[in-house]
């Protein structure tokens, strides 16, 4: 095999694409929310791996624009898997020096480096120790630094953590060991795909009822950077009469920065919570951050599927996961209670609020694994704000990617997604957003007052957590669950209905 | 004394290479029984068959063996060949060595082992095989057309022209089909009412052919020359005998809201209605779901306002009983339901429409009255986007197939929008363009070089709105560039999909199907027009998607085949059929239970006296099919196929 051969074999056998079959149709440059900004968009990606043209796909800026939304692959009609040629394509570039020498490049990795050694150290992410690392690397001392103190200040952020290093992982053998096997040659084999008719089938929703524990993942930016979530999910489930028992010692998703360089690392470091989940007993674990729970979702799926995987995670871990537990995120709860559990709950109706239902692109995809809701037109969130007394419009950006993980390296395109969300949410009439995902929050809120300023055409939308806003619907004070602490101001919108 | 001739085929190269045949013909040569054993480079050639013949007669065979291909490719061939030598065709039958032996074997040895093993156990079949008389049935000469648009008509006309008699069905009210619906047909941009109606009319009015509006097909039985179908026609609360389709009882109609099917929505009629102005018949019918009458009892404006009291609420479905010789299956298509697209918002958003929609809006006789309106606010739209492929060639969709007109008719409508908004742009996504037929790569170029449709290449990822506008999010993958457009109107090129009823219609009249329920034809090559049934005969879309030039050539060349049928007054055929030994036979009935063609009837064996002494089962020679189930089931060993006898198979078992 020639140089060029081995590389396309390495990388279909690490997606299961077979790249004959795509067409070049162009829905996933179509459908991409970064594909105004790449050099080579994913179409033009996919063309140079089936024409043989690896290396120039390497290099491209491309892959440092891909926020790993998923919509490609949602919608190719040959069911080909864009959205891990990507991954794959990042993997290899890292791994053989073959990489951009561009601006976006170095920002985008950094940030991944950043983020991983932050991982590695303590097997959770120290949000601050990330965020100076990444300023070092990157030189971008000034960026968000008047949201860094506003954090620090409100106690977000803990700058004592990150000089004692404490709140990591007890275990952190079990972590180093998971980073050096993830850099062994993964031999996991991932199934072949080929084109096939798809059609949405939700998966039979939990049955979920007042009195029950489940367990809790809260993840690494809901103890950091995103502690209203935190707070108000645990408000939330106290008000609805559910006791949430913490996964013992659990560690780091991995999030976008593993799946996007790494793939064995992307599934081992879930696959520790995983077995950690099966061995305490927990047969629901609630993982609040749609990340979290995307990569929890889809690794649960591999562990079945593999039976390598799961010896190698007993290797490191002890533990043989049994896959027994099972991540849902917060909408997924609320679902799962009898209605009228809630209804009777609900003593502060928010009637008159007028809420975008803004899911982000990880909620619903991929289709077959989250098998939550519609990937097209998702109404469950919608439901569970009609229940609570709000008003839910129907608008059309419920699924389009907000920038994700690329915030602080793409601050400039996340700006433009997020405009492009927020216009059309106003368009139609709401005054507000509700969100399920901690860093679709940090985008929408965090971001939103540089955002008005660039583009100086939209009104101020606060951005609210499901949980808070069913916690203040059941009667908790909105203070009370960290409404005060939101970047957009959001006391009043829910005060004074 | 069993004189049998063997004749090895060398087929070319095809059995020579993995066959040994000389070697073959001097072994059978010594095999009892066995009179002359030759082997010959091409048997079914003309020198071929010659030397057969001379075989036959000059050794006065008492049966043929013919080791070559498989039977479904020359059976036939040395069967007359056979004939022609004076030998009884039933007294020759073939040993495949090809596709059974020399095309799935490599080793050179066994597979001439194998050859002779085969050949052997026909030589021993033959010997027992008897000489057996073609059976003849009548033919009914009167031919059943199902379906009534431009394929069903046109294949009407033809045999009807023939001198023969048609009887055309068609279960919506009115002759047309999709044709009927269009504006403008391609390449030409001939109005489509214009050039169909005339046929309409003279399908309707041709003293050959007896057309039966709004009924359909409740179930076919017999065979090829002897179909006996019963036809609902369904209660239209007119009487067609006196109604002069006068209108009178459309205009007062007072439920007017109700969604019209011809216009796909696009448009109202009312609860009386004919489905568009030129109908034929010009007969309206009344929508029982729709009328107030018949839903509380109350109205009656039409019986009222009907000079001719042509209306009878108190009319039911009848059901009529005909003999055909010959059927023809044009039923057409529908178009794809695209709110499986979830992110196109067909159906969600109002001026996302299909193609057949938009056919209703440029059509003269359509809801707008041949004006391009927005279906939201009855707007001229400035721009409009077309979408290629919103359906076909899409696995995740279950629909693999290219649908082939709609690069034609998008083409087609971005023309005739230029032509009726002047200033009006059409952008138009593709994946390619497929223009393949006489005018139609000049077609396509006339819109882009006359009238400045703008192409992009690529899929269309989704369409949402925004301040009264369409965003269409496409990409141009020839540039590499995503593409934003904001258009007053998405018109949306959709599959071409078999009938909903497809499958089920298929089974009723007993003829094959693929997995999206388009018809089956013999062969897709050579035989397109005939379906796996003999005497039923596909035309038209509904074996696969094409355009009306094709449907019209299926049309008539199906009408070919049923004029080649009803040119002869008795139809032969194979005397494999099953007989029964009335003597052993106990008159259990399995049999009769066992027959899927219900061919087997009970009958009474009288004595002199007339005096029922035994019922036994006996077999109908015209209905049977010889495929052996009764053999096989009847515990008496009285049943037995002719042309494959208990002696006839046991003896090529034994022989290996």
């Amino acid at each position: 095999m020639t140089g060029t051969d081995a590389l396309k074999h390495q990388l279909e056998k690490s997606t299961g694409n077979d790249y004959n079959f795509c067409y070049q149709c162009g829905k996933c440059t179509a459908g991409c929310p970064a594909g105004a900004f790449m050099d080579s968009p994913p179409a033009r990606i996919m063309r140079l791996v089936q024409a043989g043209f690896i290396e120039e796909a390497l290099k491209s800026e491309a892959l440092w624009f891909c926020v790993g939304c998923m919509t490609c692959t949602a919608r190719c009609p040959q069911n080909m898997d864009i959205a891990a040629t990507m991954d794959s394509l990042r993997a290899l570039a890292l791994e053989k020096g073959l990489v951009s020498e561009s601006k976006s490049k170095k920002l985008v990795n950094a940030f991944h480096l950043s983020f991983l050694k932050n991982v590695r150290k303590h097997g959770r992410l120290e949000e601050l120790s990330l965020v100076n690392s990444y300023k070092l690397r990157t030189r971008s001392f000034l960026q968000d630094a008047s949201s860094g103190v506003k954090m620090i200040k409100s106690g977000k952020i803990n700058p004592l953590h990150t000089l004692t290093g404490k709140g990591g992982v007890k275990e952190k053998e079990q972590i180093e060991k998971i980073f050096a096997a993830s850099e062994q040659e993964s031999h996991l084999d991932v199934p072949k795909r080929r084109p096939v008719k798809k059609q949405f089938t939700p998966k039979a929703p939990f049955s979920i009822k007042p009195g029950m524990t489940i367990g809790y993942y809260p993840g690494c930016s809901l103890s950091g950077t995103a502690r209203e979530y935190d707070i108000s999910v645990k408000k939330m489930c106290s008000l609805l009469g559910l006791h949430l028992k913490e996964i013992e010692d659990w560690n780091c998703c991995g999030a976008t920065s593993a799946h996007a360089t790494n793939h064995k690392l992307a599934l081992l470091l879930p696959a520790r919570n995983q077995a950690l989940a099966d061995a305490q007993g927990m047969e629901i674990v609630l993982a609040p951050c749609a990340a979290c729970q995307n990569r929890q979702v889809t690794t649960r799926k591999t562990l079945i599927e593999s039976h390598e995987l799961r010896q190698e995670v007993r290797a490191i871990t002890g533990i043989e996961p049994t896959c027994k537990a099972q991540f849902i995120g917060v909408t997924q709860l609320l679902e799962a209670m009898d209605p009228e559990e809630i209804k009777k709950r609900v003593i502060k109706p928010l009637t008159g609020l007028s809420l975008a239902c803004y899911y982000g692109c990880l909620l619903v995809r991929p289709m077959d694994d989250m098998g939550f809701d519609d990937p097209e037109n998702p109404l469950k969130m919608e439901a569970i704000m009609t229940a609570i007394g709000a008003k839910p419009v129907d608008w059309a950006f419920k699924i389009e990617c907000c920038g994700a993980g690329l915030t602080l390296a793409q601050q400039p395109m996340v700006e433009e997604l997020t405009h492009t969300i927020t216009k059309n949410a106003e368009e139609n009439g709401a005054d507000a957003f509700v969100v399920a995902c901690p860093l679709c929050q940090a985008n929408l809120d965090m971001r939103q007052g540089g955002m008005r300023k660039r583009f100086g055409d939209v009104k101020e939308m606060p951005v609210y957590y499901i949980s808070e806003l069913v916690a203040i619907a059941c009667g908790a004070n909105p203070a009370e669950v960290a409404v005060g602490e939101h970047f957009v101001p959001a006391l009043e919108l829910v005060s004074k209905l | 004394m069993a004189k049998i001739g063997v004749f090895i085929c060398h087929c070319g190269e095809n059995i020579a290479s993995k066959v040994d045949c000389n070697k073959l013909a001097t072994s059978i040569g010594e095999h009892p029984g066995v009179a002359v054993a030759l082997d010959y480079k091409y048997f079914c050639s003309d020198p071929g068959q010659e030397r057969l013949k001379k075989a036959i007669k000059e050794n006065n065979l008492t049966g043929v063996v013919v080791a070559a291909c498989s039977p479904m490719m020359h059976e036939a061939t040395f069967r007359k060949a056979c004939a022609e030598a004076g030998l009884n065709p039933y007294l020759c039958e073939i040993a495949n060595i090809r596709e059974q032996c020399s095309w799935v074997h490599t080793d050179y040895d066994m597979a001439t082992q194998k050859a002779m093993e085969i050949t052997r156990s026909m030589v021993e079949k033959v010997k027992r095989n008897n000489k057996l008389q073609p059976i003849e049935v009548p033919v009914t000469r009167r031919a059943l057309v199902i379906g009534g648009g431009i394929a069903g008509i046109q294949a009407a006309l033809d045999i009807a022209n023939a001198g023969q008699q048609v009887v055309l069905v068609e279960r919506e009210p009115s002759l047309g089909g999709h044709m009927a619906q269009l504006s403008e047909t391609f390449p030409t941009l001939d109005c489509s009412q214009c050039i169909m109606t005339p046929r309409m009319v003279e399908a309707s009015q041709h003293p050959n052919i007896r057309l039966l509006t709004y009924a359909e097909i409740e179930s076919v039985d017999g065979y090829i020359g002897n179909f006996q179908v019963r036809i609902r026609m369904k209660a239209r609360y007119v009487d067609m005998s006196t109604c002069t389709g006068c209108g009178d009882c459309i205009t007062k109609c007072p439920t007017k809201k109700i969604s019209s099917e011809f216009d796909c929505g696009m448009g109202k009629r009312t609860a009386i209605y004919t489905p568009f102005a030129q109908s034929v018949p010009n007969i309206p019918v009344i929508d029982k779901a729709s009328c107030t009458y018949f839903k509380n009892g109350k109205c009656k404006v039409c019986m009222k306002s009907c000079e001719l009291n042509s209306i009878n609420f108190d009319m039911q479905d009848e059901f009529i009983d005909l003999d055909f010789g010959a059927i023809v299956v044009a039923t057409g298509f529908q178009v794809q339901d695209n709110s499986v697209y979830g992110e196109y918002g067909y159906g969600k958003y109002k001026d996302v429409i299909n193609g057949l929609q938009f056919e209703r809006l440029a059509s003269a006789s359509g809801p707008t009255s041949g004006k391009i309106l927005r279906p939201s606010d009855g707007k001229e739209p400035e721009n409009i986007v077309f979408i290629q492929c919103a359906g076909s060639r899409d696995c995740s969709k279950g629909v693999r197939y290219c649908s082939k007109i709609c690069c034609m008719y998008t083409a087609k409508h971005s023309m005739l929008y230029a032509h009726k908004v002047h200033g009006g742009i059409a952008q138009i996504f593709y994946m390619d363009i497929r223009a393949a037929g006489k005018g139609y790569d000049e077609f396509t170029r006339r819109a882009i070089e006359e009238d400045k449709a703008a192409y992009f290449r690529g899929r269309v990822s989704k369409v949402w709105q925004e301040n009264g506008k369409l965003m269409v999010r496409g990409v141009d993958t020839l540039l590499g560039k995503p593409v934003v457009i904001a258009a007053d109107m998405v018109v949306l090129a959709t599959a071409m999909v078999p009938q909903p009823d497809a499958k089920d219609f298929a089974k009723t009249i007993g003829i094959g199907y693929d997995e999206y329920g388009f018809f089956n034809e013999a062969h897709l090559k050579l035989r397109p027009v005939e379906s796996s049934t003999a005497g039923v005969f596909l035309a038209g879309a509904c074996q696969s998607p094409k355009d009306i030039p094709d449907s019209v050539a299926q049309a008539s060349a199906s009408a070919s085949k049923v004029l080649a049928l009803f040119s002869k007054d008795k139809l032969e055929r194979e005397p494999v059929v099953a007989s029964n030994n009335e003597t052993t036979c106990a008159g259990c009935w399995g049999c009769v239970l066992a027959c899927p063609y219900n061919a087997i009837e009970k009958k009474d064996i009288l004595d002199r006296s007339g005096k029922v002494i035994k019922r036994v089962a006996s077999v109908n020679p015209g209905l049977c099919q010889g495929c052996g189930t009764c053999v096989t089931f009847c515990r008496s060993n009285s049943l037995d196929l002719a042309g494959f006898t208990e002696k006839q198979i046991f003896a090529e078992v034994m022989a290996l």
